[in-house]
């Protein structure tokens, strides 16, 4: 058995599903220009959603999955409706904004373990059994996450650059001010950035639960990966999500084979440094959360 | 700031009848459990207390468990593993965590507020890891049976011996009287005054030739190292010490102390807000996990409708219930969606 | 009224900006005198405020240098440049606005406290003297501007010209040999105008080097003994403003952009 291919493989699931996160990270932190750490809980949420359709509620997989999603959307423009746009014009947003998505962080990791429970769940895996190909045995589950993930990320970068939202959304993360003097409803924009980057949180839930199980403290433990990927990606670039989220399934799975637990130490230690010297990030433009 | 002078004597005298009253409460009331309640209120003030130092400069720390953390295995190491006394353990609590504070500033501080968060969360994290992964720090199920004060023995008095609740009681009071004058005295000073300017706007300060990375350092290691002090007494004061009980949950809480209080009134509003988050539960019992949802629900309700916390509302400068942003113009604008101004 | 004679307080070597592939400022070069009034005029965009950025220190320029008193200051910090003595302005309302206005300027003074931190804490007696000296320092100054009426207020509740003209005195309250004005005079009525306008006269005659942008062509001409032309981040034209007014590519700039 070739092992680097095995990680490599194992590197490539694990890595798209940090790609969907980030992306849905780096959507929210360049259109709407917050901090969202409340943005681990709906990677939770989502997976424990499939399980609860699949489980309890005997829908087949996908139509579960997209049961997740669209809760993951909702709960996710609530968010912005009820608490995010309110202060996130004001002075002091990013004290108010962090505040805020750490109550929400709060009330949804504790919300989550009295409505789920507090024992991992898994998911029967959809499609079972392995193929032998270049030296790795491939289970087909993880093949397809890895082709959910290209399908779903390929999605959402398609919509992001095509669709009427998508240029909306990009104009906005440009210049709010700009985009409404071209006629575009920004607010409505925050709304739709804001549910679509939980559902993509939710997705990837909801797409890694059949494969890797659920985990009541999974959103938690993801979040500062995530967000420190995003930095060092650029917190403004999708490229730099798709690049970030890829390299860090491949440092974890390397990572985790080689050196066990502390892999995580080594990445975020790998990640301060290059923050240090590069602040805004490698790619993207940096973003204005209103502290210095 | 510098008129006000009123203002400033009202902050001194209920600060000092504050700690009157404090100073008489175990004379008062012998429970230990409520002493144990006030003496925990006090500590976790001094907590909150250090966001707000941070707080001040533009820093927004989620890894203020952390230096916490630092000041409380400091002792109980050197006590326990080195025999020394706690009187040395105390300042060598806050030395120690003052010091990792001025070596990580260059990483955490150069590169602005966002990168000051999150790598001050992941330091968190870290913190947990090495030493839930260090059998000479105790692992995860961390340090027990730390022992208690060292006896004070002054001339011409008996012995004190921390036994019971009260010694520690006032020692935690004292403590708490030496970091409110301390602060007070940076506050007064140049530094100060420059915290003060970084905290309205950074680039005006540079403009006028403040270092803002400099003081913003200087924020940070005073901040961290009375952090480290109250550690130190904490751990000799629990008895025991493990890493979970110094994550972000617990930095969460300090947050939530301060802003419940209200940012701006020195140690009141931190003293009130723990107060309340202390009490409240203990007199309706509530279970650990409701607990963390009703921070959760309280973090959000304070900054919708009153983001300068329980004291802004007494503040001179506005007329009662200003702060109070209404429940009815939150409900109007929530549900409508439609083009607004955009401003900032 | 000009004041050449010949010592450079400022010289700005080839200095370039350049961003996404634009260059804001394009090997801009020129000398500032000791003692002169340098206008600095031009179309909007073309450079102006990210020149007065990069002197200032805050905004890294892409290539050139420039050289403060002999010192070549093109890599320093902001901080570190105002303590070298040069001030500057913003365009639009930067103060520290819930402080009143003399808090304002005192905190300006700040690079003057000149007790040492011990004595500082335990608030000795001379500590107590520096601050009452600063106090009265930054007083004189708010006289000077004409604002002492006002030193109370808070700055958020000020009129426009009043918030731009307490711009200025922060920058002064710096102490500066070089100050850097930016449009000191926009959003300003002819009354205001006319009190900027004496105050800047009355800052060189304390021996100040003043760099100043403005669009106010009335201004710029009773105020400037040299004018810099910019455009599109180059510099089109420099001279006296008798000569600089009847140039034809600076008329054709700003009529250009119309």
């Amino acid at each position: 058995m070739d092992i680097y291919g095995q990680l490599f493989f194992n590197g490539l699931a694990i890595g798209l599903v940090y790609v969907m996160l980030c992306s849905g990270m780096v959507l929210i932190q360049s259109v709407n220009q917050i901090i969202f750490i409340a943005f681990g809980q709906f990677y939770t949420i989502g997976a424990f959603l499939t399980w609860i359709g699949v489980d309890k509620l005997n829908f087949p997989y996908f139509a579960a999955l997209a049961f997740g999603v669209a809760i993951s959307f909702i709960l996710g423009a609530l968010t912005y409706l009820l608490i995010l746009r309110h202060i996130q014009f004001k002075q002091g947003k990013f004290l108010a904004t962090l505040i805020a998505s750490t109550g929400l962080m709060l009330v949804l990791q504790q919300g989550s373990l009295l409505v789920f429970g507090t024992l991992p769940q898994s998911i029967p895996p959809i499609f079972k059994g392995t193929l032998n190909f270049w030296g790795i045995t491939a289970n087909i589950d993880k093949m397809t996450v890895i082709a959910m993930g290209i399908i779903i990320t390929l999605f959402l970068f398609f919509f992001y650059e095509k669709s009427r939202i998508g240029r909306g959304m990009r104009a906005t993360s440009f210049s709010p001010e700009i985009a409404e003097m071209h006629g575009i409803n920004t607010n409505l924009i925050f709304l739709v950035t804001l549910g679509v980057g939980t559902a993509m949180a939710g997705v990837a839930g909801g797409i890694i639960a059949p494969t890797y199980g659920i985990d009541p403290q999974m959103g938690a433990s993801v979040v500062w990966t995530i967000m420190a990927m995003t930095m060092v990606g650029g917190p403004d670039s999708l490229l730099g999500a798709l690049a970030g989220g890829l390299i860090v399934g491949q440092i974890l799975s390397f990572g985790q084979f080689y050196i066990g637990g502390m892999v995580q130490v080594v990445l975020f230690v790998i990640i301060a440094i290059i923050l240090f010297f590069k602040p805004n990030g490698l790619l993207g433009r940096g973003i204005d959360i209103g502290v210095e | 700031m510098l008129a006000n002078k009123l203002s400033h004597n009202i902050k001194t005298i209920s600060f000092f009848v504050t700690i009157l009253i404090l100073a008489i409460v175990p004379i008062i009331v012998k429970s230990p459990y409520y002493l144990d309640l006030i003496i925990v209120t006090i500590v976790y003030a001094v907590m909150a207390m250090t966001f707000i130092i941070l707080l001040k400069t533009g820093l927004v720390s989620l890894g203020l468990a952390v230096f916490w953390g630092l000041g409380a295995y400091t002792s109980a190491i050197l006590v326990m593993k080195l025999g020394l006394s706690f009187w040395i353990g105390l300042p060598a609590g806050a030395i120690v965590a003052g010091l990792f504070a001025f070596v990580l500033s260059p990483f955490l501080l150069k590169s602005g507020g966002i990168t000051f968060l999150l790598l001050n969360a992941v330091l968190g994290l870290l913190f947990i890891v090495i030493i839930g992964n260090s059998t000479f720090l105790g692992m995860y199920t961390g340090i027990n049976n730390i022992p208690e004060v060292d006896p004070i023995k002054l001339p011409f008095l008996p012995v004190i011996e921390f036994v019971s609740k009260i010694p520690y009681y006032y020692l935690g009071l004292i403590l708490l009287i030496v970091i409110v004058l301390v602060v007070s005295a940076f506050n007064a000073t140049k530094i100060g005054k420059a915290w003060t300017a970084i905290g309205l706007k950074p680039r005006l300060a540079e403009s006028i030739g403040i270092n803002v990375y400099r003081y913003r350092m200087y924020a940070f290691v005073l901040a961290s190292a009375i952090a480290g002090l109250i550690g130190a007494f904490w751990a000799h004061y629990e008895g025991f010490i493990q890493p979970n009980g110094f994550n972000m949950w617990m930095t969460n809480y300090f947050q939530l102390y301060a802003i419940l209080g209200g940012i701006g009134h020195g140690i009141a509003g931190p003293l009130l807000g723990a107060a309340i988050m202390k009490f409240f539960p203990e007199m309706i019992r509530f279970t650990q996990q409701l607990g963390n949802i009703i921070t959760g629900v309280l973090l959000i309700l304070l900054i919708l409708f009153l983001p300068r916390g329980i004291l802004s509302l007494f503040d001179k400068k506005r007329k009662f219930g200003e702060g109070f942003i209404f429940i009815r113009n939150w409900a109007k604008s929530s549900f409508t969606i439609n083009r607004k101004e955009v401003k900032k | 009224m000009t004041s050449q004679n010949g010592e450079a307080v400022l010289e700005i070597k080839e200095l370039t900006k350049e961003f996404g592939g634009v260059q804001a400022v394009n090997a801009l070069s020129f000398k500032v005198f000791k003692n002169e009034i340098l206008g600095i005029i031009g179309p909007n965009g073309a450079g102006k405020t990210t020149v007065i950025n990069m002197v200032s220190g805050f905004s890294p320029s892409t290539h050139g240098n420039i050289i403060f008193e002999n010192n070549n200051i093109t890599k320093l910090k902001a901080h570190q440049i105002a303590s070298l003595g040069i001030g500057r302005n913003f365009q639009s309302s930067f103060l520290f606005m819930d402080l009143t206005v003399i808090e304002n300027v005192y905190l300006a003074f700040h690079l003057n406290y000149k007790s040492k931190i011990w004595a500082q804490l335990l608030r000795l007696p001379s500590v107590r003297q520096e601050e009452n000296e600063l106090k009265r320092k930054a007083e004189v100054i708010l006289e000077e501007m004409g604002l002492s009426s006002i030193k109370n207020e808070i700055t958020r509740n000020l009129p426009h010209g009043y918030q731009r003209m307490l711009g200025v005195c922060i920058a002064l309250a710096t102490q500066p040999k070089l100050l850097l004005l930016d449009e000191p005079m926009t959003g300003m009525n002819q009354n205001e105008i006319q009190i900027m306008l004496s105050l800047v006269k009355g800052i060189r005659e304390k021996g100040i080097t003043i760099v100043m942008i403005e669009h106010n062509m009335s201004a710029v001409l009773q105020l400037c003994d040299r004018l810099i032309v910019l455009n599109h981040g180059q510099k089109i034209a420099e001279g006296i403003p008798q000569e600089i007014i009847s140039n034809k590519f600076v008329i054709e700039a700003y009529l250009g952009k119309e």
